[in-house]
């Protein structure tokens, strides 16, 4: 009888962990379309010496269209527009970035948790770490989020987003 | 005194040879940026059974943008977006295409002449011949151009767009 419920408790304690196991793979996968979704609205940024960023951003589809402009006493410094949209086959956005003036842009950007994300160019995806321009984006609450600029491996500058509207 | 004149005679063929060789270089280098400005505006196909796709396509910076839907019987059906944009490194516009429902697509536009273009998927740009799927597109007017749908090197579909405004 004794053996009978110490096999019962292990075949209990096993189950128990394989479900402690399962839920933690679930909770590392973000859900990137879901988290995506934080983004939407129109954000401001103070950029110091009268500058302002602002940046909104529409749903289209799973994705995102956004425009962004920044601002020294309402003249417009440099403006831009981007089209974000998401790819299952390597779970991750991406986006064309395409700067008045400039040449195109293909970013990557994905969550690595519920409030954390991580933008870099497009053929740096398998090691944004060594990626000459990476940006570390952090959700503080559902009204603000930072962006830290990652220049060749040092951050170099910090953007504070506040919502202006939903 | 006839070697100095042959010596010279060699110089100057060279010289022109040298010339010519540039000029057909520079034939070759198109302006993609430029060249794209022939889709600006707005398009229609009509691809059958009531059904017809619309596309608006307008300039932003040097590259440009275009809204594009699929509608039968005057009820749209599909819309979708592309933000395009050119690429120095690799000489070739750079553009994204967004369809609502589905998942973003990466692909590039090169013309080959001052009227054909191919589109392929970013991926297939180093060899597009072997690509999965291929566009050949061709002006055959400011107000018509046509596109040959080419899947695993078969030609699939012709379509044939309109300018309306």
């Amino acid at each position: 009888m004794k053996t009978h419920y110490f096999i019962l408790t292990v075949i209990v304690l096993l189950l128990l962990c394989t479900n402690v196991a399962m839920s933690q793979t679930i909770q590392a996968k973000p859900n990137q379309v879901e988290l995506m979704r934080q983004l939407i609205g129109s954000w401001k940024a103070d950029l110091g010496k009268d500058t302002v960023l602002y940046w909104d951003a529409k749903p289209f589809g799973t994705g995102l269209e956004c425009y962004y402009k920044s601002v020294t006493k309402d003249k417009i410094l440099m403006e831009g527009k981007q089209l974000f949209g998401y790819d299952k086959k390597i779970d991750k956005y991406l986006a064309s970035n395409l700067v008045k003036g400039m040449d195109i842009e293909i970013w990557a950007l994905w969550f690595t948790s519920s409030n954390k994300y991580i933008i870099t160019y497009y053929s740096d995806i398998p090691n944004p770490d060594k990626s000459s321009f990476k940006v570390d984006g952090e959700f503080i609450s559902p009204n603000g989020y930072n962006e830290t600029f990652i220049i060749n491996g040092k951050p170099v500058m910090t953007y504070k987003y506040m919502r202006i509207k939903k | 005194m006839k070697t100095l004149y042959l010596t010279l005679t060699v110089i100057v063929l060279l010289l022109l040879c040298t010339n010519l060789a540039q000029a057909q270089t520079n034939q070759t280098n198109l302006n993609q940026t430029e060249l794209t400005k022939q889709f600006m505006g707005s398009w229609k196909c009509d691809f059958g059974n009531d059904t017809t796709f619309f596309m608006e396509g307008k300039l932003y910076g040097t590259g440009s943008e275009y809204n594009y839907n699929y509608a039968a019987k005057g009820k749209l059906f599909m819309e979708g977006k592309q933000l395009a944009g050119y690429d120095k490194k690799i000489d070739k516009i750079v553009y994204v295409n967004l369809e609502k429902g589905k998942d973003i697509e990466m692909l590039a536009l090169w013309f080959t002449s001052t009227n054909k273009y191919i589109i392929t998927s970013y991926s297939d740009i180093a060899n597009p011949e072997k690509a999965s799927f291929k566009f050949e597109g061709e002006f055959k007017s400011p107000n018509l151009f046509i596109e040959k749908l080419i899947i695993n090197g078969k030609l699939l579909k012709t379509y044939t767009m309109t300018r309306v405004k």
